[in-house]
């Protein structure tokens, strides 16, 4: 089996610049333009702010998961964003998100999807984790702590 | 005093009409009388396969070339006007009463039991049981198994009528009343029910005629065995069975049995072509009698051609011919057995099918030893050229097998039997795309193959089956509502709609376990991300599409909308509902149901 950190790399993780959900889930999700991941970026962030817009996927802890099933994903993958301001994401303890997990899948990677965001939710729910990742020095740095399963 | 004698009577007369009215509605007078009636069939085709193959016996005799001039005082030379005799009178018969010469062949059987429950008036019966010995009597070289099985199922179809039984219990006597008179015909009762199971009811081992069947053939057989005596048909010498070396030569033999009969397939399609289509000869007459003629010719030459061609089976088996000899039989067998036909004469292929594969088998071997220098026993290939040949034209290769071991009695030469007859069997599937009945079936455009199955559920819609205690859910419920509606649905599986309540897809308890199982994705999950992709069906569409989709996507259930355009749910159709349709549809096995819709029906 992969590991959580094979389905990312250092080119799909950034300090955040946007202040709105929205918007920051447009730009997470622009990382993965011509990274053979999709073929209709666009597509991606629709799928994401629809999905967005019926329930949020800030689940608390200053941690949101994004996430999206479409066709034009070929490759099951994810983004990091981080942004140390906080974004509001409309949580469901109401606190600003500092830590985004942008998962992206095909329509058809229903298994793989809901095991990568189970293997997520699973690292991610120890909060020094979290904060480690948060306060990383660098993009090689998160992948070695994501790579501790 | 008369007062108490007239109440004992009238008690008297009420409780025998009780006790049979008690009688009557048990279990047991159902199989009693089922036992009854399977004994009488038994008794009446034995009774009327003795009958036909004495009166063909007689007439064979009668016309045979050496007791032509004891009886009649004609020259031998003179021989060839009594096949053309036979046809003059075969044509008037069918020229005159064309409807019911119509219904010939085993085909004409299974559509009876197909289409009409069994139903044979009994005019065709007796039509069938004439023209017949008239035809194969006076030389026509074709067999008396399809006629007997026409007698046998008409017998069974005429007890129904006489004692009103219902359209279930006719279908199963006509099925069980030609499976008996095959037994009887050929002393081959397991034969005579294979012959029932693999032709009449096309392979349906399942089928409720089973035990009627065994029953008639056994009786019919037993009938048959006490007037005409307990003789095998063939005389078979002294052989070797040979042993494991020869079993290659078996596999060519096998392979020679198949394409011998793509042979006769293709000489039945060319003297159709022949007769019908380049020479126009819609006449009867004109169509029959000029093949008669041109047979009794033959005859004049090769009188071993003459009839069923038994007595030429025993002399081949005897070795009292040439090679040249039974090479020339074969391909005149051939030839003629198909010109025949399809001028219009009446007989089976059966026993033609036995003649031919002694004759192949026979050459095959003394061929092959002149050859190659082998020491192959001829009378072992050709009693296992029958099985192959059989089994090859008439697509029955477990008949096959019991008949040629029943008629022969012997039991040695049964492994090069089984062996030859399934693969020659394969090579006529393989090549043709079908046994012979199916394929006859189908140009009438009856449809007893897999695809007429599915279309039995063709014949309902989605509507009749549909249910409406379907689950649903919005594409936003939180995945904790979700899994617990999913935990207490009827099928296992919720459909989930959009806004409009249009149908998005479906979610199934087996496709997000997962999920349920481990709890941190349950507060980040809803409905919308967990929807896999799901066909539909509509009300109008046949069931048949419903369970093709089913199958497609490996589901236990499938939506019905209202139509393509307007996806709102109006119910779910279930697996196990199809299924269930489909074996009441099975039971019923009413007329229509074998149909295809690109031909008209078989009459």
């Amino acid at each position: 089996m992969k590991k959580v950190s094979e389905y990312t790399n250092g080119n799909f993780i950034k300090k955040l610049k946007s202040k709105n959900k929205f918007k920051a889930i447009e730009e997470l999700a622009r990382l993965f333009d011509g990274a053979q991941v999709c073929a209709d970026i666009d597509e991606l962030v629709n799928a994401l702010v629809e999905r967005e817009k019926i329930m949020s996927t800030g689940i608390g802890f200053g941690l949101a998961i994004p996430h999206a099933k479409i066709k034009s994903v070929k490759d099951i993958a994810f983004a990091i964003g981080i942004s140390k301001a906080g974004i509001d994401f409309d949580s469901i303890d109401g606190k600003p998100v500092h830590l985004i997990i942008l998962v992206a899948a095909g329509d058809r990677q229903h298994k793989d999807y809901l095991t990568l965001l189970s293997r997520i939710m699973s690292i991610l729910k120890d909060e020094t984790r979290r904060s480690e990742i948060i306060h990383a020095a660098n993009a090689a740095k998160i992948i070695e702590i994501l790579s501790i399963e | 005093m008369r007062t108490v004698r007239s109440l004992n009577w009238r008690g008297l007369a009420e409780a025998q009409r009780g006790l049979l009215t008690r009688y009557a509605s048990t279990d047991i007078s159902k199989y009693i009388s089922h036992i009854v009636f399977s004994v009488v069939l038994g008794v009446f085709a034995g009774a009327g396969a003795i009958l036909f193959h004495t009166m063909l016996e007689g007439t064979r005799h009668f016309f045979e070339f050496f007791n032509l001039r004891t009886y009649l005082g004609v020259d031998f030379n003179l021989i060839f006007i009594f096949p053309v005799a036979g046809a003059v009178v075969v044509a008037a018969m069918t020229r005159y009463l064309p409807s019911i010469a119509r219904e010939r062949d085993v085909t004409s059987v299974i559509k009876s039991v197909l289409f009409r429950n069994g139903f044979i008036p009994f005019k065709v019966t007796l039509f069938h049981f004439f023209a017949p010995i008239i035809s194969i009597g006076s030389g026509a070289p074709l067999g008396p198994e399809g006629p007997a099985a026409k007698m046998g199922s008409g017998l069974g179809s005429l007890m129904a009528q006489i004692f009103r039984l219902n359209q279930r219990e006719m279908r199963m006597y006509a099925v069980a009343g030609a499976g008996a008179a095959i037994a009887a015909v050929f002393n081959a009762p397991i034969a005579g029910v294979f012959f029932g199971i693999e032709v009449i009811l096309l392979n349906d081992l399942k089928n409720q005629a089973m035990s009627a069947l065994v029953i008639s053939s056994v009786v019919a057989d037993v009938f048959s065995r006490a007037i005409l005596g307990n003789k095998h048909v063939f005389r078979i010498p002294q052989y070797s069975s040979g042993d494991v070396g020869d079993f290659p030569y078996f596999l060519l033999l096998a392979i020679l049995c198949g394409a011998v009969s793509i042979l006769f397939f293709q000489l039945r399609r060319g003297s159709s072509f022949l007769l019908v289509k380049k020479l126009r000869l819609s006449n009867e007459f004109l169509r029959l009698v000029p093949v008669a003629a041109l047979f009794g010719i033959v005859l004049l030459f090769f009188h071993q051609l003459y009839g069923i061609g038994y007595s030429t089976i025993n002399e081949v088996l005897n070795h009292h011919y040439s090679l040249v000899i039974v090479l020339a039989l074969l391909a005149l067998k051939l030839i003629f057995m198909a010109l025949f036909l399809e001028a219009g004469s009446y007989g089976g292929t059966f026993a033609p099918s036995l003649m031919i594969g002694v004759l192949l088998g026979h050459s095959f071997a003394v061929l092959t030893n002149a050859v190659f220098a082998t020491s192959l026993d001829p009378v072992v290939f050709a009693l296992v050229g029958m099985g192959g040949v059989l089994a090859g034209i008439n697509a029955i290769p477990l008949t096959s097998i019991l008949l040629v071991f029943e008629v022969t009695g012997d039991y040695h030469f049964i492994l090069p039997l089984m062996f030859v007859s399934i693969i020659a069997y394969l090579v006529v599937i393989y090549i043709n795309k079908g046994g012979t009945y199916t394929l006859e079936l189908m140009k009438e455009g009856i449809d007893v193959s897999k695809r007429g199955e599915m279309d039995l559920l063709g014949k309902i819609k989605v509507r009749e089956l549909r249910k409406t205690d379907f689950d649903v859910v919005s594409h936003r419920t939180p995945f904790r509502k979700l899994a617990d509606i999913l935990m207490h649905s009827t099928y296992g599986d919720v459909f989930v709609l959009n806004d409009r309540k249009d149908l998005l897809g479906v979610i199934s308890l087996r496709q997000v376990r997962q999920a349920i199982v481990s709890h941190e994705l349950t507060e980040l999950l809803i409905a919308d991300d967990v929807i896999a992709e799901v066909p539909v069906v509509t009300e109008d569409d046949p069931v048949s599409l419903a369970m093709q989709k089913i199958e497609e996507y490996d589901l236990e259930t499938i939506p019905v909308v209202k139509s393509e355009k307007n996806r709102s749910v109006t119910g779910v159709l279930t697996h196990r509902d199809i299924i269930q349709a489909y074996n009441r549809l099975l039971d019923a096995w009413t007329t229509d149901q074998f149909l295809t819709d690109s031909k008209p029906r078989g009459s």
